[in-house]
Order: structure tokens, then sequence, then C-alpha cells
């Protein structure tokens, strides 16, 4: 049975390793079956195919926003030998546009230098597309969802021609915000072929001197556009990142871990990656198991589950002979 | 040329019948009516209506077929002749009965008699042969007792007429027996159905004549085919006494063109339902199975020559499926005789073969009866150890089991390789413009299914160890890819998933794991995301139909729940609505499981999803969301502590609620945000989430509406004065406009939660303490206020009719301050015509009936003049042609006149005021033939009206002129009401004809099925004049018929004591 359960918790349509809509594989009771290569491995196979990778952004924004639909799905399956670069090629309109992140899993030594962190509010991904006088929401699937007028480039009736933007966001319900992530197009001009650092300066400069009344609601503007601050990632600044107030008045869904040098690519790629608050003992923490058994029981761990799954763990870890037929019972 | 002026006078020279016929000049008139346009077209047509109606039309008739060339004119001419025979013939004078007669058999004798012009004038024969059909039924037997004798002896002398001769014999047969009903009196049809039998044997032996002697194989043809007619009545003597069956099966079966419709007739006579000719039947089976094998050998694979093969050879394998099924199934233990053993197992191979056909018709009448088979081999004895057990202790062998084994096993093969779709969805487009899912229900598909799936199920407990090979083969065969493409998966996964239940629990168990363990290994082999994610369907497929197999294994049920919030963020095409639905069912199935503290686990399961709902959902639609939480409701409504409950659904319902109270805080403080778009939809999603949380929980959703019961109401009066505000500001027009639309779904919503939650509630004085009045106030109120009557919304009707259905006689004070706000304002809307306001129809006479049914004293406490709008709105009802607000308006009246006749003190009154009326609007509408669908309502609303006064339950005098009189005359004055009003309505009928009518009504008023009938043939009756010569009606037989019926009702009647009163009794019977 336990087989069985292993072999279906791996099951998957679209290939997404670590997966953050499943248990991260540390935490989760069945090794799901994981197939293909490390995390590490995968994150330099793509920082390598960036540079070779042919990448028409423009010409692709310039199709959607003519209602152009002539671009081609590229089918995924003779992707084998391709899996690095297919994060590079365009996808169709908007579906799958969004650069997913997945479970951290292997921290690598320099994390603390080549990691900006990024804690995401609750809420619900969209992809922000704000031309020809109107701004819409897309959800992950390339549905749209909404549309509404906005202060951003071309996103209300009086900056028709006044170029277009793609931002990528958290939409919290609650706040009637958008928590802005990521920077795609700003002004007409695409810098997904810019490393991270330059994407999250240039938002953070162009919200704050360009457009800084779209935090405030306004007639044209109903929904507040707020960008979310980034911190680097030594030890100092993420204990205090969960500890102290957060710069939004929702509550902490996660944090984000991109990769300083990575581009904005389309799908779930390794260079950014996943963690609950209460996971950071466990994952970036350097010191051994039993000290990790102390930190977890007097951490400020609200999932209680979680911690039962840890204690089972580490208990079928010390008693391996006996445990196994003692869980295998009516299964 | 005709000019358009001279056309006119020229036509109307028709009809003078001073003048002779110009023939040539109605061949011209008739040429334009079927080939002219325009103005010319419509003054030929008049012209030639106005003849047809015309009533010495029928004298011209003769002459128009004699003298005209042109066949259109003929048929013209014969559609006068059609409509006189069939309206006017008892009055025409005799000798011009007989001068049609024998003109028309001229014409057919003349036209028959040679090869040539029988086939050249085929069409215009038919016709013709048709109209004597139609004298025959009024001619035949008393005025025409040669007929049959004259038919067959011209036959002999001459093959074409004979052909043509066995075409009017079963044109005749059909007419009276298969057609007869609605056609003609009761009466007549058996008496021509007696002649017809009695004068059978010239007849038959015509027939057999012909199939042993003639060469000509048209003549033979046509005998075979009036044969074919003949065996559904000729005496059964005529088929098991003579040659014919073996002349049918050595003669005829084997000749490609005669072999459809000889096997037609044998499959006729195997399903005679007799119990004796034993041997008749066997010898004609293994006759035929023999025969059968020297036109099509067993190792025929009859599939591809369906597949490939001609119109009649593929009615061939249809007609042998509805041979050998019939038979088998008619005659099954029969066959299962020793000496017919090989023959049965030929038949049987021969059925295996013809299901393979790919064709729907075919293989539902193979599959017909696979299921019978099947599930009798089950039910004789339903506790045998499968076949495929131990034999060691099998306590004694079954023979009947054992010889099917091999057949059954090729059965199982099909039904697993065959198996149909077990669900349709459709996607659609709503009113509001949404793009929604509707799971089909009934479609034939669907059917289909379920008999596949009963009938493997009987074959799994057949032998389950047989089933299980048989699937795990071709399981093996999608993962060694030699049968594998997502139809042969999906195929096999629905077989696999429809056999839930059938094996013994232990292997079911072993059988699942296996089946899974391979899908998932399938999954990983296969690439791309179309692959993965029709293979991740089906895992998740036959997961859902196991739900046994989930309760005992909580940590699979986990995994696979998981696994199912993991696909909700999968945006691959179908996979988040396939999570959904297996969701839903698996949550509606086992939902105990996930309130109960499982071994291994911290908290019972749903805490953990109420926990982390919104990363669950977040990449869901709409709509998948609203079935998550259905879903979820599932699992909440298990849990039987009530305090544990409440919490739960607090828990649950906080998301809603959050973005809920927001709204109502913003509204409060500036009501206008209830016009932004936006706002609004976000209503109606949280109005839409509450319906299916309701529909879900049931009563323990009080908690979360008492929550939001009042807010609600008022978001609604507002919402209503809105639409109404922007009505009066910019017109009706502004109804379509998506904005309007909106508010309209946020009005309905609301009141599809109240009455989803009232019909579910289990509290009367809970509900009509808290929950009723504030309803009342609000949205009665504002239905009556609103001034345009389109903007109405029809469910507050549904609604109130549902709380009225629910909470029954407890809501009947407040009948009138419903009726006050809704009835009147509806009906107005209403009343103008048929067809307005289609959904306040319905509704406002579903509300009607639930007010009669469950609150009937309101009704006798509102004033009389509002009582008779309410009468006249159930009579306006049931004169609808529109069936379901016609059929509610007969059940009203019907249930009205049951409730009344149990109110002393009302019934008297009502009946004087009411009683004769009613009884007028019924007739209005039974003698209207657009209302025949309500024949049996319209039987039992008379009878019972007949019995009411029979029974002397009216105890006041219905005679407005003689109100003195006793109650006991309002038999007879009913009676001759009746009589009088059908006399006046048709004029043409006999004073026997409706003497015996009204009678009747009177006689047969406890036998319903019979006053329908009778009913039937007073229509019949109103279609002919009938002249002097009633004789064909047999009205004496009638009567004989009704007295029987009488003094049987009064039998049955006297030995209930008490049903009769006193001094009905006779004399000697009283002690």
């Amino acid at each position: 049975m336990d087989d069985l359960l292993s072999s279906l918790s791996g099951v998957a349509v679209t290939a997404h390793p670590n997966n953050p809509h499943a248990e991260h594989p540390r935490f989760a009771l069945y090794k799901a079956k994981s197939s293909g290569s490390s995390q590490h491995e995968r994150r330099r196979k793509i920082l390598e195919a960036r540079r070779e990778a042919r990448y028409d952004l423009i010409m692709h924004l310039r199709c959607i926003e003519e209602e152009n639909a002539e671009s081609s799905e590229f089918s995924d399956d003779n992707m084998e030998c391709e899996q690095e670069r297919r994060c590079y090629f365009r996808p169709k309109k908007y579906h799958n546009f969004l650069m997913l992140s997945e479970w951290l899993v292997d921290v690598p030594e320099d994390f603390a230098s080549s990691y900006f962190a990024l804690p995401c509010p609750v809420g619900k991904r969209s992809l922000v597309v704000s031309a020809r006088g109107r701004t819409r929401a897309y959800a992950k699937s390339g549905v749209k969802v909404t549309q509404f007028p906005s202060l951003l480039p071309g996103g209300n009736r009086h900056t028709y021609n006044k170029g277009y933007a793609l931002l990528d966001c958290i939409w919290s319900e609650t706040n009637k915000t958008y928590y802005i992530l990521d920077l795609i197009v700003w002004l007409n001009q695409s810098i997904m072929e810019c490393e991270t650092m330059f994407r999250f300066e240039w938002l953070k400069s162009r919200m704050l001197e360009e457009i800084p009344e779209a935090a405030q609601v306004s007639r044209l503007n109903p929904y507040r556009f707020e960008h979310v601050p980034y911190y680097d990632c030594s030890p100092e600044t993420l204990r205090s990142l969960i500890h102290e107030p957060l710069p939004f008045s929702v509550p902490l869904d996660g944090v984000l871990f991109y990769h300083k040098e990575s581009h904005y690519t389309h799908g779930p790629t390794p260079l950014v990656g996943w963690l609950k608050a209460y996971m950071f003992p466990e994952i970036l923490d350097d010191s051994c198991v039993i000290k990790l058994m102390m930190e977890v029981s007097s951490s400020k761990n609200k999932n209680t589950k979680k911690t039962k799954n840890k204690e089972m763990e580490v208990s079928l870890e010390n008693q391996m002979e006996s445990s196994a037929t003692e869980l295998i019972d009516g299964c | 040329m005709i000019e358009k002026m001279s056309l006119t006078v020229e036509a109307s020279k028709l009809l003078d019948f001073n003048q002779k016929l110009d023939i040539p000049l109605l061949d011209n008139v008739i040429g334009f009516m079927y080939n002219g346009i325009g103005e010319q077209q419509r003054i030929a047509q008049e012209v030639l209506t106005t003849l047809k109606e015309h009533p010495d039309a029928w004298t011209r008739v003769d002459a128009i077929l004699e003298y005209s060339q042109n066949q259109q004119t003929k048929y013209y001419a014969l559609q006068i002749l059609e409509q006189v025979i069939n309206t006017r013939w008892k009055v025409l004078p005799r000798d011009q009965c007989e001068g049609i007669k024998k003109y028309i058999v001229n014409v057919i004798i003349k036209l028959s008699s040679t090869p040539d012009s029988l086939d050249r004038e085929k069409v215009y024969l038919n016709k013709l042969n048709m109209i004597l059909v139609q004298i025959l039924k009024r001619e035949w037997p008393k005025n025409w007792q040669s007929f049959i004798p004259d038919i067959v002896g011209a036959s002999k002398t001459n093959e074409s007429m004979c052909q043509n001769n066995m075409v009017i014999l079963k044109l005749l047969s059909e007419e009276v027996f298969d057609f007869s009903t609605g056609q003609m009196t009761q009466t007549k049809a058996k008496h021509l159905k007696d002649t017809m039998c009695s004068e059978f044997q010239q007849v038959f032996l015509l027939c057999v004549f012909v199939m042993e002697n003639s060469q000509n194989p048209t003549l033979v043809s046509a005998t075979l085919e009036t044969l074919l007619r003949f065996l559904n009545w000729i005496p059964l003597g005529y088929i098991f006494e003579t040659k014919l069956i073996s002349t049918l099966i050595y003669k005829f079966l084997g000749l490609p063109l005669f072999r459809n419709v000889t096997l037609k007739c044998l499959t006729e006579i195997a399903g005679v339902a007799v119990p004796s000719y034993d041997e008749s039947y066997i010898m004609m089976f293994s006759q035929t199975i023999t025969q059968l094998q020297e036109m099509l050998p067993l190792e025929t694979n009859i599939r591809e020559a369906y597949a490939n093969g001609q119109d009649a050879e593929q009615q061939f394998i249809q007609n042998l499926a509805l041979f050998l099924c019939t038979f088998l199934k008619e005659r099954g233990s029969l066959v299962e005789r020793k000496q017919l053993s090989e023959a049965l197992l030929k038949a049987l191979q021969y059925l295996i073969l013809i299901s393979e056909v790919e064709d729907t018709e075919i293989f539902k009448i193979c599959l017909e009866y696979w299921n019978a088979l099947a599930s009798d081999l089950y039910r004789e004895s339903p506790f045998l150890p499968p076949t495929g057990a131990s034999p060691l202790y099998l306590p004694r062998p079954n023979s009947r089991r054992q010889f099917y084994q091999p057949i059954l096993t090729k059965v199982r093969a099909l039904m697993i390789s065959r198996m149909a779709k077990p669900e349709e969805v459709l996607v659609v487009e709503n009113e509001q413009g949404e793009v929604v899912r509707e799971f089909m229900r009934d479609t034939d598909s669907i059917n289909m299914y379920k008999n596949m799936r009963e009938t493997l199920v009987y074959l799994t407990h057949l032998d389950y160890a047989d089933t299980e090979r048989i699937m795990t083969e071709k399981l093996a065969n999608q993962v060694n890819g030699t049968e594998w493409s997502w139809r042969n998966l999906n195929t096999l996964c629905w077989a696999v998933g429809s056999i839930s239940g059938a094996m013994p629990e232990e292997d079911e168990k072993r059988f699942l794991v296996i089946v899974i363990k391979d899908l998932l290994g399938l999954c990983e082999q296969k690439r791309g995301k179309d692959n993965k994610a029709i293979i991740a369907s089906n895992i998740m497929y036959i997961v859902g139909q196991y739900p046994r197999f989930l309760r005992i294994h909580w940590r699979f049920l986990k995994t696979v729940i998981n696994k199912l919030f993991e696909f909700m963020h999968e945006t691959h095409d179908g996979v988040q609505d396939m999570a959904c639905d297996t969701f839903i069912k698996i949550a509606q199935k086992c939902r105990r499981q996930f309130v109960q503290m499982q071994v291994g686990e911290a908290m019972p399961f749903i805490e953990e999803i109420l926990s982390s709902i919104n990363s669950i959902i977040c990449d869901l639609q709409p709509q998948q969301v609203h079935t998550f939480y259905e879903a979820v409701g599932y699992m909440i409504s298990a849990q039987s502590d009530q305090v544990v409950q409440e919490h739960l659904i607090e828990k649950y319902m906080m998301l809603p609620n959050q973005v809920w109270d927001e709204i109502i805080n913003q509204a409060s403080r500036n009501v206008d945000i209830l016009k932004d778009p936006d706002v609004v939809k976000q209503l109606a999603n949280i109005l839409k989430t509450n319906v299916r949380a309701c529909k879900a929980l049931g009563h323990p959703f009080v908690s979360q509406l008492g929550r939001i019961y009042l807010d609600m109401l008022n978001v609604y009066k507002v919402m209503s004065e809105n639409i109404s505000a922007a009505i009066a500001l910019n017109g009706e027009g502004v109804t379509k406009q998506p904005l309007i639309k909106s508010m309209r779904v946020v009005k309905k919503e609301t009141l599809k939660l109240i009455s989803g939650w009232v019909s579910r509630s289990d509290d009367h004085s809970l509900v009509l303490d808290n929950f009723i009045p504030p309803l009342l106030e609000a949205v009665l109120m504002d239905y009556q206020r609103t001034g345009v009557p389109s903007a109405r919304e029809p469910e507050v009707l549904s609604t109130m009719a549902t709380i009225v259905n629910k909470l029954e006689s407890h809501i009947t004070q407040q009948v009138p301050k419903i009726f006050d706000a809704v009835f009147e304002c509806t009906l107005s809307m209403i009343n103008k015509d048929f067809e307005e306001f289609p959904e306040h129809r319905t509704n406002f006479f579903l509300l009607l009936q639930a007010v009669n049914t469950h609150c009937f004293t309101a009704l006798l406490s509102i004033s009389p003049a509002q009582f008779k709008l309410v009468l006249d709105s159930i009579i306006w009802a049931f004169k609808h042609t529109m069936r379901n607000v016609a059929d509610t308006g007969l059940q009203i009246l019907y249930q009205l006149l049951q409730n009344i006749s149990t109110q002393d003190s009302a019934a008297s009154s009502f009946y004087q005021t009411y009683y004769t009326d009613i009884l007028q609007h019924i007739f209005s509408v039974v003698t209207d033939s657009s209302h025949t669908a309500g024949l049996t309502m319209h039987a039992s609303i008379l009878a019972y009206m007949f019995t009411l006064v029979e029974q002397n339950r009216i105890t006041i005098s219905l005679d407005a002129a003689n109100s003195n009189a006793p109650s006991t005359n309002n038999v007879t004055y009913v009676q001759g009401f009746v009589a009088n009003l059908l006399k006046a309505a048709f004029p043409h009928l006999t004073e026997n004809q409706i003497k015996i009518t009204v009678q009747g009504m009177n006689d047969l008023n406890q036998d319903i099925p019979g006053f329908k009938e009778h009913l039937r043939d007073f229509l019949v009756q109103i279609r002919e004049v009938t002249g002097d010569d009633d004789s064909d009606l047999y009205l004496e037989e009638r009567e004989a018929a009704l007295r029987l019926a009488q003094e049987e009702k009064r039998r049955v009647q006297m030995s209930v004591p008490g049903i009769l009163n006193p001094h009905e009794i006779p004399e000697e019977m009283q002690d």
C-alpha cells in the first residue's frame, strides 16, 4: 500500500517538480517518486540555457495586443532534451505565462548572497495587463478574470495610447489591492531578459516616481497597486522577516526566493523557491537533526499537523524495522 | 396564360354546379396552385378549397377521375371523396353509396389487371386502395356481405390483381387491428375484428395457394407482407396446425428476396404469448437455426458484413437479432431442453457475433436479451457461490450456469469493451451570459450505460474471477500498447467503475490496487499533458466509483483528496473541472470519514481543509469554487455534534462572509455602491456559494442563514428599487443590460436560497416565527409594488409555493396576505393570452396548487369575488394547450372538488354556483382535439362529478329553475343538462347517440379507464354524421354493456356497508 500511495502522490499532468500545491518533499509523509535531476542541477542548466535562448517578447506582446492569436502553442510532446529551454518559449496568449515557483528543497551554499526574499501576501496570483485604455487581470490558466481602469501605463481611457505594462501580482480580495511581485513590461519596454535585481529595482522606482497615486483609490484607479519590498537572504534578515510586522496588512502566505540572476521565464522554475514561514527553521538552518527536533517543537508552529508528521517521520527513521509493520496496518 | 382578373372569373365557373365541370380548366387551376406563385397561387388555392368544401363536390369526382389527364387533379378528387366518406357517408342516399362503391372497385380492377399498369399507376392505385378501405370500414359487413369472397375469388383469376388485393387486405387488417383506437368506437372495432376472424379462412387458403404455387416474386412478396400483418391477430390454429411455419422456413427463409419479411413473420410467431404448442416451437427453432447456418455460416464476421453491407443485408442482421432475442426471451425454458442444446448454443453464438455490430439499435436489442439472461441466472440462486469459487464446498452443481458459462465469458468481454459513457456534461451559456456546465440526466447514452452496468453486475456476481481476468488482461494491453487509445482506456475504466460493490470485498480491494497501480504506471510512461490528463482523469473516476474501498483505507483517501487539491491548480484544459467533480462525488459518499478522527491524525481532516480553503481554491473559477463549497458542506453535514458543527460552519463560511460584511458595511455608509457592477457580481457569487452550502448542509445551515438574513433581504429591496428606477428612467429595454441582469441574479439567488433552506428545514415554528415574517414583508410587498410586470421575479411565486408545500397547514393564516400581494397582479399578467410570461404562468399555478392542497380552508375564507377569480383562473389554466399548465389546472380542479366535498357548509353554495359551469368548461376542452393529452384527467374529473350526483352528495338542487326540487333529482337534471349541451354543440348527432353517451358517463363513473374509452368513442362519433342508419354504432349492444357495468358497480358498492344511502338499497336487502 505504501508503494501505491507513493506512486499516487507522484502523479501529475503538468510536470512541476516540488509543486508548491503539493506537500513540501521534506515534510511529506510519502516520498513521491521524483524523476530527473535535482533542483541544483536544473538551476544550473537553466542559467546556462539563458544565453542561447531566442526570445522575442515584443513580437509576442504585439500580437497579443492586436488580438492576433496566431502564435502556436509549443507541443510539449518531445520536450525531453529541451526541458531547460522550455521556460523561454512563448506560451499561447496568457496561458501559463506567469513564472511559478518550486518548493525550496536544495539550499545552495551561496544562498545568502545570490537570492532575494519576497514576502507574499495571501491572495490570488494574477497577471495584470494594462493596455489601450483598460487594465485586465488574468488567472494562471490565461482566463481573463476582470477588467477595470487604473493609473498604470495605458490602463485607463485617458492614457489610451500612452504605452502598456505587464505586472506579476497577487490580488487581495479583502484589501482590494494588487500587490506587485515582479515587473515584466513597462511602457512598452520588456525587462523579461533582465536579471531579478534590475527588475525589482526598476519596479520600485517606477512605482514611487512615476505613479505613486496608483497606491491610492481614486475614480480612475478603483484598486490599489502596491509593490512588495524585497530583502536579502542573510539569516538575520530572514529571521526578522518572519517575526516583525509585515509591509502589508493582509496575512503572510509564504516567502518567495528569487535567484538574483534569473530572467522572467514562463511556468515553473527551480530558480524561484517557495517556503511557508514555519518551514524556515527546517530548511534554512544548517543544524543537525536533533537540534532540528528541539527547534521544531518550540518554534511558533501554527500547524500542529505538520509537527505530528515531523515527529512521525523522525520516529520512522529511528525505528526502521518495527514501525514498518506497525504503520502498514489495514492497508 | 390566364390574367389575374380573368383567373378569378374563370375559376369561379368551377363552383357553378349547374354547369358541366370544365375539366381542363380544373387541371389548369390545380397547376397554378402547385406550381404558381403569389397572387395566382392564392386565388387558385382559395377556389379549390371552396370547391372541396362544397357539399356536392363529391358528385364531380367520377367525372374528374375519368377525364382528367393530370395526376394531381386526380389526387385532389380523391381528397374530396375521402372527406365525404369520412364525415358524411351515412347521410348519402343508399344508391349513391352503391354507385361510389362500384365505381371505385371498377377503377381498381381496371388498373390492377396488368402488371404494367400496376407498376405505372402505383401511387394512384395506393390512394384508391385506401379509399376502398375507408368505405369498407363503413359498409362492411352489413352492406357488403360478399366482400371477402369477392376479393378472394377475383384474386384467383389474375396475378397482378391478386397482388393489389393483398395490399388491400393488408390495409384493412391494419385499419381494423392496429390503428382502430381513436378511429372507431370500441364496439364497432370489436365487430369488425370478429368479422375478419370468422371470414379469414378463405383469405388464408388464398395466401397458402400463392405461397405454394406462385412463381411471381412481387406477388409472393406482397402476400408475405400481408401475412405479416395478419400474424398478430389470427386464431392460432392457422399458424400451428398448418404447414405454415415449415413453408416459411424451408421455402422462403433462404431466398434473399424474401428472407427479411419471412424472418419478421417468424419473429412475430415466436413472440406469441401462449403456453402451448411446444412441439411446434421446438421444431421451428431447430429448423430455423439449421437453415440459418447455410445462409450465414457461423464463421462469418458479422460485424464487417454489416459495415460493408447494403440496406437489405443490414436489415437482415437486425431482423435476425430481433428473432433470436424474441425467441430466446419468450421461450427460454423451452430452448434449454436437452434436444435443443446444440441449436441453442449456435443461436447464442450468432447473438454474440451480432452484438459486435456497430449499430446502437441492434446493440440495444441484444443487450436486452443478455440482461434478461444474466439477471435470470443470478436470481435463480442469488446466494450460490460464483463459479470461480473453490469447488470443494459447492453443494450442488448448477447445470444451467455451467451450460451458459462459455457464452457468458464472451458476453463479459463484450460488455467491457463496449461500455457506454456514464455521464454527459453539456456546456451551455445561460440567460446571464455565463458559461455553465450542465449534467444531463436522461439521455439515450446514459440509459444504455445503466442497462450495461446492470448486466455487467449480474455477470460479475455469476463469476467475478472471470470478470477480473478480462479486465486485468485488457488493462495490461493498455500498458503494453497493443490496445492503447484514449477511447479504449476510457471504455475500460468506465467498465471497471461500473461493477463497484459486485465483487466480494477482499477480492475487490486486491483488484482495485492492481488497477490503480497499473494506471499510475501508465501515466508515468506516457508523455504529453493530454495523455497524462486523460489517464489521471480515469484514475480519479475509478477511485470515485469505489467509496467502499475509500472508507476503509483512510491514508489512501487522504492521498486522493490531496492529489485532487493539487489538480485544482492545474491549468491544462478540463483537469480542474475533473478534480472538482471527483471531489464532490467522494465528499458525498465518504463524508463521515472527514469529520471523524482518523488513526495517525491530529485532527479531523475537515479542519485541515477549512484552514487552507483559500490556498486550495485560489486558482479555481467561480463555478468550480461553488462546487467545492458544496462538497465541503456535505462533509460538515456528517458531523452530528451540533456545537462542533456550528463551529465548522462558521469557519467554512468565513471567506464569503468576510467579503459580504465588507460590502454591507460600505453599503450602510453609501447605498450607491450597490449599483457598482463588480459589487453586484460579488454579491451574486456569494449568494450562489450560500445556496450550494445550504443544499449540502440542510437545516443546520440556519446558523449561517440567520447571520445574513436581514441584510440579504435589505439588499433584495435595494436591488428591486434600483431596477424599477432604471426602468422608469430608461424604459423596459434596460432589462437587457448586464448590470440590471446581474441585479436580477442577486434577487433570484436570494429567493433560491430561502426556498432551498425552507424546503430542507425541520422546525416549522422556527421557520414560521423567525424567517417568514421578514420575508413576506420584504419580498411580497416588493412584488406587488413593482410597477413593470416584466420586472417581477417569477421565483417569488415558486418560492411561496415551496414554502406552502413544506409548511403545509401551518401557514394557512398567512395565505390571505400572500394572495393579496401576488394573486391579482399576476393573474392580470397572464389572462390576456396563453403565452406571455410563461414562467410566471407556470409558477402561479404551482402556488395555487400548493395552497389548494395544503391550505384549502384559506381559500374558503377569502371573499366570494376573489374566490370566483380563483376558480376562473383554474378554468383558464386547463384551457391552455401548454401541457404543464393545463395538467396543473386539471389537477387543481380535481383536488378542489374533492376538498370541497368535505366542507359541508361551503359545499352547497359552491355546487349551486359553479357545478354546471365547470361541467360546461370541461366538455369544451374534451371535445377540442388540441387537448387530447389530458383525456385521462378529463375522464377522472367528469366521472367524479357524475358520482357526486349519483351518490346524492350534493344536497341542494342544481336546477336553477327548480330550486326547491329534492336533491335526488340532480341525477336526471345533470344528465339532461349534458345532453342539451352536446346536442347544441353537435347538432349532427342523433338522439340515440347522445342518450348512450350520457348514460355511459353515469354508469362508468367508477371505472376511469372505461370512462376514458367511452369519451374516446364519443370523440370518434362527433367527426361523422350518422344519419338514420346507426346500426354500425351497435348502440343496443353498447347499452347492454353499460347496464352490465352499472349493475357491477352497484354490487361492489353494496358490499361496502354504508356507501349507499339507505333509501337506495332495495327493500329486500334491509333487515
